[in-house]
């Protein structure tokens, strides 16, 4: 698919790549490495007791950085991208010439995909430092690894559909950003105005996470935190509360299961990002298909273009 | 070639196209001119199949332009070019090679001659963003040929070019119009262009279109 490979090379050529790269990498690295230097200034006596804790804090805060900055980072990486081929008429060079709308948007979800699949490996040395310390197994840290890639996934997808429906691309990709800051920061902070006026806790690291009293909290926050990674996240680091009833199907026989939080976020956020790709391509065919054309806009551009007015 | 039947399309409310026809031949270099303002680029992306038509219907070689098929016989070049300024001069024209179906093994020959053609072998590894307007006028040329389509669609090629920009994109038409490409460009003024057929565009109907 050629849109996959140009794709690829805008992606890999973007100014902001090494700095987020950085951020995604280095940040954590530093994190952990000052857990690393306090457990090892643990008396003797304390280490088997605080160790394994000091291992799982730092393994949760090095990837609550993580998700965090994923959950802002893929959709800033794909929001702009059909709004900005729209505005330089690049997508009209491509449909013209024998291209797909399909092949567009899902070249541009895959490579999207699969460069926040790489950033992901390339962030995993980060956890290496948090096993060093103890307390972690390889299996919680692909737990984690999943979860962080179920994120990116469900961000660019929604960041693609967002660039469906979007004019400018500069504003789209801010308000990609503001959906990711809503969903991560946002429910955190509405759980824990919630908590602090109802009387429920909200999720206990988030608040704890947004300096917020934790008092005496219920066990659960509200039910659309669920929809938040970082406490998908909890869930994964815990393998504890909250678990969610599913039910399969309405079979004769009715299977109900339960399912932690991080397994039903790693399926939801799959179904979502790939389900928001197929809805950008319909928005895009409905735009290009049935909206009117707007003669102002191509006078106004004949105008900058040949400097003259009719 | 290409053939535009009674095109009916409305813009902002505004009847642009009122049943237009018109006709060109294989081989022909033909203009459709106007003041800004008058339709003369929803004409030009009615013909590539890109704007939404009330009625009528454009054909090329008989094929109906929605169809993938006609698509890939006509090369359609927009107002702003339609460059990827973060690829390179030879990138842009193999990503529309790919685009158009080329082989992977023939990218690399396709886009040596298309810039040999426009003047721009040398500048193969450029990037587009720091090409002068005249260049990535040129090489927007290049890129709409490298499917090597029949038809061209040419929306004001020579607009925001200097005397020599101008002189070089109106040689380098001359020169595809006789390797026998059907050319239709939609321009202001046709300063110096030698036309095959020439139309006037005013009130959603063309005049002229006699063979010059």
């Amino acid at each position: 698919m050629p849109m996959l490979g140009k794709e690829w090379r805008r992606l890999l050529r973007s100014p902001s790549l090494p700095w987020m790269l950085g951020l995604y990498v280095l940040v954590p690295a530093v994190v952990a490495g000052v857990y690393l230097q306090t457990a090892g200034r643990l008396p003797t006596g304390m280490m088997p007791q605080f160790v394994p804790l000091m291992g799982a804090q730092a393994l949760s805060n090095v990837a609550a950085w993580q998700v965090l900055l994923l959950a802002l980072w893929a959709p800033w990486m794909t929001a702009g991208t059909l709004a900005s081929e729209v505005e330089e008429r690049t997508l009209d060079t491509f449909l013209a010439g024998g291209g797909r709308l399909l092949s567009a948007v899902a070249g541009k979800l895959v490579a999207a995909w699969s460069l926040l699949g790489l950033v992901v490996l390339a962030g995993l040395p980060a956890f290496a430092l948090p096993m060093l310390i103890g307390g972690i197994n390889v299996r919680l840290m692909g737990r984690v690894a999943a979860l962080e890639l179920a994120t990116a996934v469900l961000m660019a997808g929604l960041g693609v559909l967002l660039s469906a429906f979007g004019r400018r691309s500069g504003g789209v990709a801010m308000a990609g950003v503001a959906l990711g800051l809503m969903l991560t920061l946002g429910t955190a902070l509405a759980s824990g105005v919630a908590g602090s006026t109802s009387g429920f806790g909200g999720d206990p690291r988030i608040s704890a996470m947004m300096g917020i009293p934790m008092g005496d909290m219920a066990k659960e926050g509200p039910k659309w935190l669920y929809g938040n990674p970082l406490v998908g996240l909890n869930s994964a680091l815990d393998n504890g509360a909250p678990a969610l009833v599913v039910v399969p199907g309405n079979w004769t026989m009715t299977v109900w299961k339960e399912y932690r939080l991080w397994q039903v976020q790693l399926v939801g956020a799959g179904v979502i990002g790939i389900v928001s790709g197929l809805m950008a391509w319909l928005a895009m065919l409905v735009r290009l298909r049935w909206r009117r054309p707007r003669l102002a806009w191509s006078r106004r551009k004949a105008v900058a273009v040949s400097g003259t007015e009719a | 070639m290409i053939r535009a039947d009674g095109l009916w399309l409305n813009a902002g409310g505004r009847w642009v196209l009122q049943g237009l026809s018109l006709d060109v031949v294989r081989g022909e270099l033909a203009a459709v001119t106007g003041p800004n303002g008058v339709g003369k680029s929803l004409l030009a992306r009615a013909l590539a199949g890109l704007s939404p038509l009330s009625r009528g219907k454009v054909t090329v070689d008989g094929v109906d332009i929605r169809r993938r098929k006609a698509r890939r016989m006509v090369g359609y070049l927009p107002q702003q070019c339609g460059l990827y300024d973060y690829l390179t001069v030879d990138e842009n024209v193999r990503f529309y090679a790919a685009v158009a179906g080329v082989s992977w093994r023939q990218r690399k020959k396709v886009c040596g001659d298309l810039l040999e053609l426009v003047g721009l072998a040398k500048a193969g590894g450029q990037e587009v963003a720091r090409l002068s307007p005249g260049q990535r006028q040129r090489l927007a040329l290049a890129r709409t040929l490298a499917g090597d389509p029949a038809v061209l669609i040419l929306d004001e090629p020579l607009a925001g070019l200097d005397a020599d920009g101008r002189a070089d994109v109106r040689h380098l038409l001359a020169e595809l119009a006789g390797m026998g490409k059907t050319i239709l460009a939609t321009v202001g003024d046709p300063d110096g262009l030698v036309l095959n057929r020439r139309w006037q565009l005013a009130e959603g109907v063309l005049k002229g279109g006699e063979v010059a």
